[in-house]
């Protein structure tokens, strides 16, 4: 038989262990990402991937699609007496991803950079700490990192947009997004990821990523493999139906000349 | 039936507008069959604006001028156009001159500044050449004549008439030392080889000046050699930097193979001296828009390493 102070303990650990599921289920971003996989056929011009799922109610949402770090080989521009702009220092850009997207319900921080380190992670501006440049001559390498996000926001591959993540109605202490991430048509194979962080009071409450594999099929699959595979081969097939189709051409307008 | 306008290129890692591509290869096709030249300068940065990396974008770029430059100089050679003799020997000194001037261009980055130095050269000499071509071509078209040769001419002549293993070039029609195109060729092959370029627009004015070949055959045997030379190119870039991609040089060439034949038709309706003038325009063109490109400062102070 159960003792009425026995029954006062369980009760209450019961609702210890109630509350911290609760508060354990609330901390916590669930998401899906729509199509789970990137297939690049003759025809790509680039996609949308639709991120659904669930944070928080009372947190903002930053959805980014990263591409895997990796070195980038540039010069750097200068001018030579004053007066001729030139490319001058070599560069190695460590740590870049080749592509960045980040989506966000709002600006973090109205478009001011975050203090919160974490926080700042999300953002395009986040990449300034991440990415490290190699130089002979290294004078102001934070110029240079600059330098690289306008390239590449200027490219079209790093871009952060407000417009693009949207919520409905929340319940049970949790509220659902969606996020419809542009993919650019100037996309290689790889692995990217998907991340989705949900931030409250400039603090990351939860995050969470997922694998985005982009891959080649078809013509571009065939031609790639080639290509890299036997890059003799492909150079000399090149060639050939190059001639060939100079040729073929070529002779098309000698009979239209004939007449 | 809707016909897709975008198609992905597996090695440039983008997608472009077919229809883009096409006509920007018929412009230049039309300036290849028209002047002889390779027309790597136009063609390069445009396909660098359209998001093409700059190493895909020169590499591809040659690949397209195989097929260009076969229609050009079967063109040429139904014509009567096609010095085999001439451009076999000025593409065996083009040859000899590449590789050594690759090997100049690897001290001149050792020693810094190299781009520099290449930049300043090729700004001063297409201006002299494109600055020395209009002038010439416009006293000729109002018929100023010169009332005695320059001094500086004649001794040319002797000097030439002087060198061992006289030869004749009947599709030219002239007298000269084998020496002669090979020399000039080398010379151009240095050149071409460190300032990077295809060398069409030194090697024409050389042909009309140096070689005193006539404009029309200049052209044709310009076309030979090129082609030669972006064999070379194509097979070199495929199997030692994977850059060339064939669908895009492919669009490319449909477009300027038949820029090329259309080029090669107005060719005929020009003379010696319109040709002329309108390469010496465009050469000039090109060194304004260098001479811009040096003194302007750039959006973004950072280059991507390889390309034209």
């Amino acid at each position: 038989m159960i003792r009425p102070a026995m029954l006062i303990h369980l009760t209450a650990a019961f609702l210890v262990f109630l509350c911290t599921s609760a508060f354990a289920a609330e901390e916590q971003v669930n998401f899906q990402v729509q199509p789970d996989s990137i297939i690049i056929d003759a025809l790509y011009n680039g996609t949308t991937l639709t991120v659904t799922g669930n944070v928080p109610a009372d947190s903002e949402v930053v959805a980014r699609f990263v591409g895997t770090p990796t070195d980038l080989h540039m010069k750097e521009k200068g001018k030579v007496f004053g007066l001729l702009w030139m490319n001058l220092e070599s560069l190695t850009f460590k740590n870049v991803p080749n592509i960045c997207i980040v989506c966000t319900s709002k600006d973090l921080k109205d478009g001011t950079s975050s203090p919160n380190p974490a926080l700042q992670e999300l953002e395009l501006s986040g990449l300034k700490s991440s990415v490290q440049v190699e130089s002979a001559a290294n004078i102001d390498p934070q110029k240079d990192i600059e330098e690289l996000l306008k390239l590449k926001q200027d490219e079209g591959l790093y871009r952060q947009l407000t417009q693009k993540l949207t919520y409905e109605a929340a319940s049970s202490g949790m509220k659902t997004f969606k996020a419809t991430i542009p993919v650019p048509s100037r996309l290689s194979p790889g692995k990217y990821t998907v991340e989705v962080a949900a931030v409250r009071n400039d603090e990351i409450v939860a995050r969470a990523s997922m694998p985005v594999d982009v891959a080649l099929t078809g013509f571009p699959a065939l031609l790639s493999t080639l290509a890299f595979g036997n890059g003799a081969m492909y150079g000399i097939l090149a060639t050939v139906i190059a001639v060939l189709a100079g040729l073929g051409i070529g002779l098309v307008f000698q009979s239209k000349g004939a007449h | 039936m809707v016909i897709p306008a975008s198609l992905y290129l597996p090695i440039a890692g983008n997608s472009v507008n077919m229809f883009a591509i096409l006509s920007l290869g018929g412009v230049v096709g039309l300036l290849s069959g028209i002047f002889g030249v390779g027309g790597g300068f136009l063609m390069t940065p445009l396909l660098i604006m359209m998001g093409i990396p700059p190493t895909v974008a020169a590499a591809s770029d040659s690949n397209q001028i195989v097929g260009a430059s076969t229609s050009g100089t079967l063109a040429h050679f139904r014509l009567g156009n096609v010095d085999f003799k001439m451009g076999l020997l000025l593409l065996l000194g083009g040859i000899i001159g590449g590789t050594v001037g690759v090997q100049i261009i690897k001290i001149l980055r050792q020693m810094g500044n190299a781009d520099f130095l290449i930049n300043v050269t090729y700004v001063l000499m297409l201006g002299m050449i494109g600055g020395y071509m209009f002038v010439e071509s416009l006293q000729a078209m109002r018929n100023i004549e010169k009332e005695k040769p320059a001094p500086k001419e004649s001794a040319y002549v002797k000097f030439m008439n002087l060198l061992p293993f006289q030869m004749e070039f009947q599709r030219s029609g002239v007298k000269l030392s084998l020496l002669m195109p090979l020399l000039l060729g080398i010379l151009v092959g240095i050149l071409a080889a460190i300032m990077g370029v295809g060398g069409g627009f030194i090697m024409v004015p050389i042909m009309v000046y140096l070689l005193r070949m006539p404009m029309h055959v200049v052209v044709g045997t310009s076309l030979f050699q090129i082609l030669f030379t972006c064999i070379n190119v194509t097979i070199m870039q495929s199997w030692e930097n994977h850059t060339v991609d064939f669908v895009l040089a492919l669009l490319l060439l449909i477009g300027s193979a038949l820029g090329a034949q259309l080029g090669t038709k107005i060719g005929r309706k020009l003379n010696g001296e319109h040709l002329k003038i309108l390469l010496a325009s465009l050469v000039l063109v090109v060194m304004v828009k260098m001479l811009y490109g040096l003194l302007a400062t750039p959006s973004v102070l950072l280059a991507y390493t390889g390309g034209h």
